[in-house]
Order: structure tokens, then sequence, then C-alpha cells
């Protein structure tokens, strides 16, 4: 259970976090949804501890992360995996690497064999067999952002957060990617985190889906109910999206 | 009234020259601090040692010949009007060793590995790679930064000795084939007056200005901010500030070598 609890976050005179209070449930998927430039990808690096907030605390299964030490943050996050908006790959390295760069780093496996079959069955659950000598910039954006889950579930987090997974994707890569969170969720049982602003998408996976505006989330509440909200802007999201 | 706007625009600057000072201290209190911790990380050394050191020798070897050979040149027209010829060998020994060789050397390091250091560091971090390391549990400082000054810390004195041989092999074809110079005075002069405090001194200094340019080149990468500009402006920054950092970390060091390691009467 991921808590987030009056969250306030100011970068200069610009107050983007106004007191976030959310409650995120094990082995669901939570959608994040606002408009662009709302802080939504603020509220994501806090949750993991890129970001310290003014005020207000995040509690991760009973840990308030921003009471942690550098160095125990540091263990803190290998319970996360972070899928970037745009990947994030390492661009002198292959996909192959990328994808086994945590399971050196953190595994017990040294054996590079066994190493190799992991990644080749990461590679797999991501739709993308054989692709580990491939570069990072000689593959799609679809692919790069699969390739970043590969690595990102690499560990078998037991959190996974998605910033933005389908922005700039062809409708038909946004459905591999939304399927692909979803069966992320079956296959690996994990709380998942996503980040977006396409409602289409946030229907097709969430659980719960909450709205962030003006740095407050205002609606919180599974598909079904939020459709319902009597929320103003959650209502006028829902129209522009045309899922009201 | 018209002070105002100029107190206020000093007291910016020097509000921001302190903050970034304070960072930078942060920055070295964190390389300390990862620099102990396990993994120890010794292949990315190596890699960085080969990176630093191994590619750099070529244009150490060039740049070294023809300091010293041009040293040995003007050197030699000067000590000419003395009948001094003979002394070249010393003179252009000694300078290599005391000042020209860590100096040259280090400039020579900044300009080619440390503003590679900065400018991949940026485009990391502008490529939230930096971060993507964070959340994967891995430090930054300790993978990136950690391996790269030390390598630089450690492979700057072999370059300088280098850059000390081969600059004398410069002097000496200048001195004996151009200046007709006799060899017996020119090698066993260098020999007498050069001596091992000024070549461990020189490479003390030189080790020192290694750990300064790679600490404040991944520092200047670290801070890169928006986009290729701000890749640019990091790598800029880093050249300059390692530059200007090293010729004036040079003045105080040899005042303190001066005092307590170079034997004194000579």
């Amino acid at each position: 259970m991921i808590e987030i609890i009056n969250l306030h976050k100011s970068f200069g005179s610009q107050h983007v976090l106004r007191g976030v209070n959310l409650n995120i449930p094990d082995g669901k998927v939570t959608v994040i949804l606002g408009p662009s430039g709302c802080g939504k990808t603020v509220l994501m690096r806090h949750i993991i501890g890129l970001v310290k907030p003014d005020s207000g605390r995040i509690v991760v299964d009973g840990v308030d992360i921003n009471r942690l030490s550098k160095h125990e943050l540091n263990d803190f996050r290998k319970r996360f995996g972070m899928l970037f908006q745009h990947a994030a790959l390492f661009d002198s390295m292959t996909v192959g690497e990328n994808v086994a760069f945590p399971l050196i780093e953190h595994s017990h496996e040294k054996d590079p064999k066994k190493i190799a079959a992991t990644v080749a069955e990461m590679l797999q659950l991501v739709e993308l067999p054989n692709a580990e000598h491939k570069h990072p910039d000689e593959i799609s954006g679809g692919m790069r952002k699969r390739v970043g889950l590969a690595r990102a579930i690499a560990l078998k987090p037991q959190i996974l957060l998605y910033d933005e997974p389908t922005t700039g994707l062809d409708p038909i890569m946004t459905l591999t990617i939304d399927n692909l969170i979803q069966s992320m969720q079956h296959a690996l049982g994990v709380t998942s985190v996503v980040i977006s602003h396409d409602i289409a998408s946030a229907f097709r996976v969430a659980d719960q889906i909450a709205m962030l505006h003006e740095g407050k989330i205002v609606e919180c509440a599974p598909p079904e109910a939020f459709r319902k909200s009597k929320h103003a802007v959650v209502q006028s999201f829902l129209n522009v999206g045309g899922m009201s | 009234m018209i002070l105002l706007p100029i107190t206020e625009f000093f007291g910016r600057r020097i509000l921001l020259i302190m903050g970034t000072l304070g960072s930078f201290l942060h920055f070295l209190r964190d390389i300390f601090s990862w620099t102990t911790r396990r993994p120890l990380r010794l292949r990315l050394l190596f890699k960085q040692m080969e990176f630093v050191g191994v590619k750099s020798i070529w244009i150490i070897g060039l740049t070294s010949f023809f300091t010293g050979a041009v040293f040995a040149l003007q050197s030699g027209y000067v000590f000419t009007l003395f009948n001094m010829e003979s002394m070249v060998g010393a003179t252009v020994g000694m300078s290599l060793t005391r000042e020209l060789a860590p100096v040259f050397t280090a400039l020579m390091v900044t300009a080619r590995a440390c503003s590679s250091m900065a400018a991949q560091i940026g485009s990391m971090r502008v490529t939230e790679q930096v971060d993507a390391l964070e959340t994967m549990a891995v430090n930054p400082v300790h993978y990136l930064v950690v391996p790269r000054v030390w390598a630089t810390t450690l492979m700057l004195p072999f370059l300088t000795m280098l850059f000390n041989f081969i600059g004398c092999v410069g002097a000496y074809f200048v001195g004996i084939f151009l200046l007709s110079i006799h060899k017996g005075p020119f090698m066993s002069l260098l020999y007498y007056y050069v001596d091992a405090d000024d070549i461990f001194g020189g490479l003390l200094k030189s080790s020192i200005f290694g750990f300064v340019i790679a600490a404040i080149s991944c520092f200047q990468g670290f801070k890169a901010r928006e986009g290729a500009a701000g890749v640019g402006k990091a790598t800029t920054q880093a050249v300059v500030a390692s530059a200007v950092s090293i010729l004036v970390l040079d003045y105080f060091l040899t005042t303190w070598i001066l005092e307590f390691i170079s034997t004194p009467g000579r």
C-alpha cells in the first residue's frame, strides 16, 4: 500500500502540488489522470524518492521514504520498477545489456548464461523476442518503451511505475502497451501506478482512477464510479476525451 | 537609490557562486562517501583508466615533444648570449618536471577526456538516464562519478611522467642537433639539477589536478538541464572551470611543495 499524505511541492514561485492525498492499494492498477503540466510526473518522482517534498509524507508499506537516509533509500528502491516517458534506455548499451543491467547489479545470479536466459524471458514477456543485440537508436519509440518495461520488471519488483506509457504512440502500439500493463499485472501481481492523460487508455487498464487538478486529487474511484463523478473538472475532462 | 540595482546584481551573483560552491562540496562528500561502498566497480575503474590514460598517450606524446623542443629552442637562444648553452637540458628538465608537465598534461586531459565526461553525464542527465539509474537502486555518483574521478587521479601521474620523458627527448633533439650543444654537458647537467623531489612534486600536483578536473567535469555534467543546449553549456563550463582551477591551484600547490617537499638551496 502506498499512502500519499498532504504532499506539497513548489519549484520557485510555482506551487505544483498543493496537498495531495491518495491511497494506492496493493496488487491493483491505479491511474493518475490529469492534463499536461498539472504535476503528475512530479508526483510520481516523489513516490520513488527522486524528489523531496516541501511537506507531507509518502508511506510505502509502512515506511516513510523521506525519513530514509540516502543509502537506505537506494536499497529501498529495489522494490520499484519504473518505465520512463521516453524509456530512458542507456544509449551506450544494447537492448540486452539494458535489460541485464538491474540483474547484474542486484540479482544473486552471476552466471552470464542464466542472466542471458532471464533477459530473453523478459523480452519475450514484452513481445520483443531476439532483440538483445539491437541498439536503442535502431528501434522505434514503442519498442523502446517495451524494452524499458522489460528492464523495469527484470528484478520482479513489487511496485511498477509507468510515466505516460502511451504518449507519442500510435493507436495500435497504445493498445499493445495497455495490454502489456494488464498482462504484467496478471503475471507478476504487482502494484501499478500509471501517470497518463490518455482517458481511453486509463479506462482500459485501471482498477482505480485518480484525477489530479491544480495540485490536488479531486476525484479517486473505480472506473465506472469515476465515469459518473459529479465533479465538474472530471466531467469536463471526460467530455473532451469522449468518455462521459 | 541608484546603488540598489548594482548591489542586487552583485548580491545575486555572490549567492549563485556560494550556492554552486556548496553543491560542489556536497558532491565531493558524496564521492568520498561512495568510494568505499561495495561493489567496488573495478571493471568500470579500469575502463575509465583506459579512456583517460591509454587513449591520451598519443596526444600527450605529441604535445610534450613539441613543448620540450620549443622550450629548448627559446632557452638555447637566450643561453647562447651568456655562453651557457649546456644549461638547456637542466632548464628544460626542471621546468618540465616542476611545472610544464603537470599543468599541460592536466590541460590536455581536460580537453580530451574531462570534456567528454561532462558531455556524457550531461546527456544522460537530460535524457533521464541518470534518474533511471537511481530508480534501479544504483547511485549515479557511485556508478558514474567515482570510477571517473579515481581513474583520472591515478592516470594523471603516469601521463605526466610520459610528458616529462618525451619533453626531454624533444629538448635533446633540438639541443643536440639544432643548437649543436655537446651531449655530455647537456645530459650531465640535466641529471645533476633534476632530482627526485622535482619529479615527485610534479606527480603529486598532477594527481591532485586529476581529482579536481574530473570532479568538476562530472559535477557540471550532473548540473546539465534543458536538452542539447544545456549539455553544451555544461561541457563549456567544465572545460573553463577545470582550466582555471588547474592554473589557480598550481600556484598554491607550488607554494606548498616548495615549502615542504623540494630540497632548498638548488
